[in-house]
């Protein structure tokens, strides 16, 4: 695969993840060109990568971490603040209100599911954490999710 | 037999995401005639994705052309530099090599697309 074949297929994917984490346009963009940086500079890995977008998403990860600190060391801001943003659709509004009832992980684990269809072993590589444990916050964080949309609210 | 709920939480999810062995499938295939419970999961899990993927924002063309074009001018001018240094070392005398530290630095460095 090319660098330009990764670009294609996975700029999408990273960015979609970084703006979920983000919610920053500018920022955003920043990081997802870091990241291909990046990739593009460990491409000679990429035969003994398992996962390429499991593999491009933890370099993105990894870099918004960076940019995060970044910031707040010129800012002042807590690393775990993510900044505000608006979303789209009034539907959009309220499931993000249920989002924001789980931990900054229990959320990421949900994007990474059931928006990109990652594995849970494909998130504990990003995350940096073990697959036993995106599995029980999957679990945990499915079982409020589901209660919210049982109530309906 | 008895399903319990985690697990029927476990196979709606492999169905909705599409990641079930044959056999597995077929079986969540039966239990959705079968089981008012499972189908409930089923919903569940088919809600849950679709308000998850409401919350992916998409890649807009502009920013994607923009960020490919600044990774290849970035990428060709990784590229040059290591040719020319790689040309340069191999040519140069040994006496000039302080001059070509400068050189590299000054003209690799900044004077590329």
């Amino acid at each position: 695969m090319t660098f330009g074949e990764l670009y294609e297929e996975y700029a999408s994917v990273v960015y979609g993840y970084l703006m979920f984490k983000l919610r920053e346009s500018s920022l955003a963009e920043d990081v997802l060109q870091e990241t291909f940086l990046a990739v593009h500079q460990s491409i000679h890995r990429l035969p003994e990568v398992v996962s390429p977008k499991a593999w491009i998403l933890s370099i993105a990860h990894n870099k918004m971490v960076d940019a995060l600190r970044k910031r707040t060391a010129v800012e002042t801001v807590p690393v775990e603040t993510i900044p505000d943003g608006s979303y789209e659709t009034a539907s959009n509004l309220v499931f993000a209100e249920a989002m924001t009832q789980l931990a900054e992980t229990e959320r990421t684990i949900i994007y990474g599911l059931y928006a990109e269809g990652l594995t849970c072993s494909e998130l504990g590589q990003i995350l940096d954490i073990p697959e036993g444990t995106v599995k029980s916050k999957a679990h945990y964080a499915r079982k409020k999710l589901y209660q919210w949309l049982q109530e309906g609210t | 037999m008895r399903v319990e709920h985690e697990d029927l939480s476990a196979l709606a999810y492999g169905l909705v995401q599409n990641t079930l062995p044959d056999v597995q499938k077929r079986r969540a295939q039966q239990l959705v005639m079968d089981s008012p419970e499972f189908l409930e999961a089923l919903k569940l899990e088919v809600a849950l994705k679709s308000e998850v993927k409401s919350l992916k924002k998409a890649l807009p063309k502009s920013v994607e052309l923009r960020v490919y074009g600044n990774l290849t001018v970035h990428c060709h001018q990784l590229l040059y530099k290591s040719v020319l240094q790689a040309i340069l070392k191999a040519t140069l005398p040994s006496i000039t090599r302080p001059i070509f530290g400068l050189l590299e630095r000054s003209v690799c460095a900044n004077e590329l697309p």
